[in-house]
Formats: C-alpha cells, sequence, structure tokens
C-alpha cells in the first residue's frame, strides 16, 4: 500500500542514499561535468533551522519518492511564507498510477498547515512533470535559463 | 539589543509542556483578549493564569491587581517557572500571567500595550515551545527565540510575532514589578 507522510529528512539519509544516483542520472543536467554530491551537511543546517520539508512515498514501508521543499521568506517579501521545491522524485515503476497526486495532495495539506501562502515546484525540460503541477491547481510563472561555463 | 533583554536560556519547559497537553480544556476558557474587536490577538488561543478581575471588564486594562484563574491550580508545574523568574529579576509583585499559543503561519500583529502591563510591570515571556521560524518584533529589532528561552521586552514599543515554524509557538507572559 502507498503511503504518504511528513519525515525527517536526515533520519531517512540511508534510505535516500541508493535512490539519489538514480534520480540524478535520470533528471541531472550536466552529468559529465557536475556529479552528484550531496551537502548533507546543509541539508541537515536547514531541517535544524526548520525551513525543510520533506514529504515521502512509501510502499509497504519502503521508500519510492520524495519531495523535498525549502520553507520560508524571500528578501523581497519578508512578511510572506513560500515554499520553493528542492527535489520531487517518484522511482518508474510507481508513475503513472496516482502516487504523484497523493504526494501533491500530502505535500499542500502539510504548506496549509504551516501557513505557506505561495508554492513554488520546477520541471526540467528534457523531463517534463508540468501536468502533474498543472493538474494540481499551478501555472507557469518563470522561466530559468542556464549555461555551463565552467571547462 | 535596546527593545529585548535575554534573562535565561535552557529552562525546562517540558512538565508546562505535558501539562498543556493533558490539560487542553484550559485554553480559551476566557477569551477576553483574543476576541474583543481589533484585538491583535485574534489568531492566539490563551490561558489566563493571573489576570484582572473579568466582573468589572472596563477595569481590566488599568487594573494592577490581578486575581488567580483556575489554571493556576491546575497547572503547579508553573510555579518554580514563575518564582523562579521572580527571584532572578528581584520581583516584588506579580501580575498578569497569560499562556498563549500562536498556530504555524500565524500572527500577532503589530500592536502597543497599554495600562498597567505596560507603564506598572515589566514583561517577559518565557517560550515554553518555541522552534525556529518564530520572528518576535519589538521596533526595529528582532528576536529570534528558542524553547527555554525567558526574556523582557519593551512593551511600550510596538510590537509583533510572526510564527514561520512548523508547530505551535507557545509562551508564557509573566509581568512582574521588581524592587
Amino acid at each position: 500500500m502507498i503511503t504518504a507522510q511528513v519525515e525527517g529528512f536526515m533520519a531517512a539519509r540511508t534510505e535516500m542514499e541508493p535512490l539519489l544516483p538514480l534520480h540524478w542520472e535520470e533528471l541531472a543536467l550536466y552529468r559529465d561535468k557536475m556529479p552528484l554530491d550531496v551537502d548533507w551537511g546543509r541539508y541537515a543546517a536547514w531541517e535544524e533551522g526548520g525551513s525543510l520539508l520533506f514529504v515521502t512515498l512509501r510502499d509497504d514501508g519502503r521508500l519510492v519518492g520524495y519531495f523535498v521543499g525549502v520553507v520560508g521568506t524571500s528578501p523581497h517579501y519578508q512578511g510572506t511564507l513560500m515554499c520553493k521545491m528542492d527535489v520531487v522524485y517518484l522511482v518508474p515503476e510507481h508513475r503513472g498510477a496516482g502516487s504523484g497526486n497523493l504526494l501533491m495532495e500530502t505535500i499542500k495539506r502539510e504548506l496549509l498547515r504551516r501557513g505557506v501562502k505561495l508554492w513554488w515546484m520546477g520541471s526540467k525540460n528534457h523531463k517534463p512533470i508540468e501536468g502533474l503541477f498543472r493538474a494540481h491547481g499551478f501555472t507557469q510563472e518563470e522561466a530559468y535559463f542556464a549555461q555551463w561555463i565552467g571547462d | 539589543m535596546r527593545n529585548f533583554l535575554m534573562i535565561a536560556e535552557g529552562v525546562d519547559t517540558s512538565p508546562v509542556v505535558q501539562a498543556l497537553f493533558r490539560n487542553p480544556d484550559l485554553w480559551d476558557a476566557h477569551p477576553i483578549r483574543t476576541t474583543h474587536p481589533g484585538t491583535a490577538h485574534a489568531d492566539v488561543s490563551d490561558i489566563l493564569v493571573f489576570f484582572n478581575d473579568l466582573t468589572d471588564p472596563s477595569t481590566v486594562v488599568d487594573d494592577r491587581e490581578v486575581v488567580a484563574f483556575p489554571a493556576w491550580e491546575r497547572l503547579p508545574q508553573l510555579r518554580p517557572l514563575i518564582f523562579g523568574l521572580m527571584n532572578q529579576v528581584g520581583g516584588v509583585r506579580l501580575g498578569r500571567v497569560i499562556i498563549t499559543r500562536l498556530p504555524p503561519g500565524k500572527t500577532i500583529t503589530p500592536h502597543v500595550d497599554g495600562g498597567a502591563p505596560a507603564t506598572y510591570y515589566d514583561r517577559y515571556q518565557i517560550m515554553l515551545k518555541c522552534l525556529p521560524g518564530v520572528q518576535f518584533k519589538a521596533g526595529e529589532e528582532t528576536l529570534i527565540a528558542k524553547t527555554g528561552d525567558v526574556f523582557s521586552f519593551d512593551n511600550q514599543q510596538e510590537h509583533s510575532v510572526v510564527n514561520f515554524s512548523s508547530d505551535d509557538r507557545i509562551a508564557c507572559i509573566v509581568d512582574i514589578k521588581s524592587a
């Protein structure tokens, strides 16, 4: 049975570690130049500071998906609590069966409980999931551009 | 900081928090602070521990004399905190004692305190539960407090609280007159 729940991020680190390379392999940009190198210390600091939201999907307890978001205010809008997606991932065998919807609903419920007013999600051009976001009431508001300027 | 003075850190508030958990009916038994028109405390739940005699609400704002409410007997775990604080600051008279609970995402809107709580007593706050993300502003200063902090602040400055943390912010307000 698939369940969605809010959890502690660092407590789930050992479960995350096998999934992260799969996530990176499928979705990361500039893989030939930018290896996966997770800054666990930074995540721990965010969590200790109260700004990390971690929502998981579990299949009979096994971690099969996750959302990591940063909850806080913007320097432009210090009175408005926002959540910005860090990463979201669902293992391929659980896609297309409603698990994404369950994840989104659980995230939103927690964000509403926290008093978040504005929720940002991101979608990669080469692996778009904006259909999920639009189905949950999102509209595209911005576009980000990137250029590798290293060696 | 000029508007805040830290008195203590790391105070063990768990006995009081546990007692509050066991006595949920105490919340909002006397909602005078949170329901009057224009209140800054509309998002808050209160437990009055010591407060002015409510049989004459017109005297509430500028009344130095307080009486014990039923919560004083139901929450004996408060006594070491309150009497310890009075001893720490040389207190000779106890005024209002109020436990307030502000849910996540909610705000105590900007306001200035009036009457005896502002002009006669010094106002202290004991952070019974305060997770990262709570901002207490007084004047131009912002205090980021945590569970177990005890501080005084100038409540004649405009002040407000916003709870951007993941849980309720529960504070014990203690008015003390020092010698």
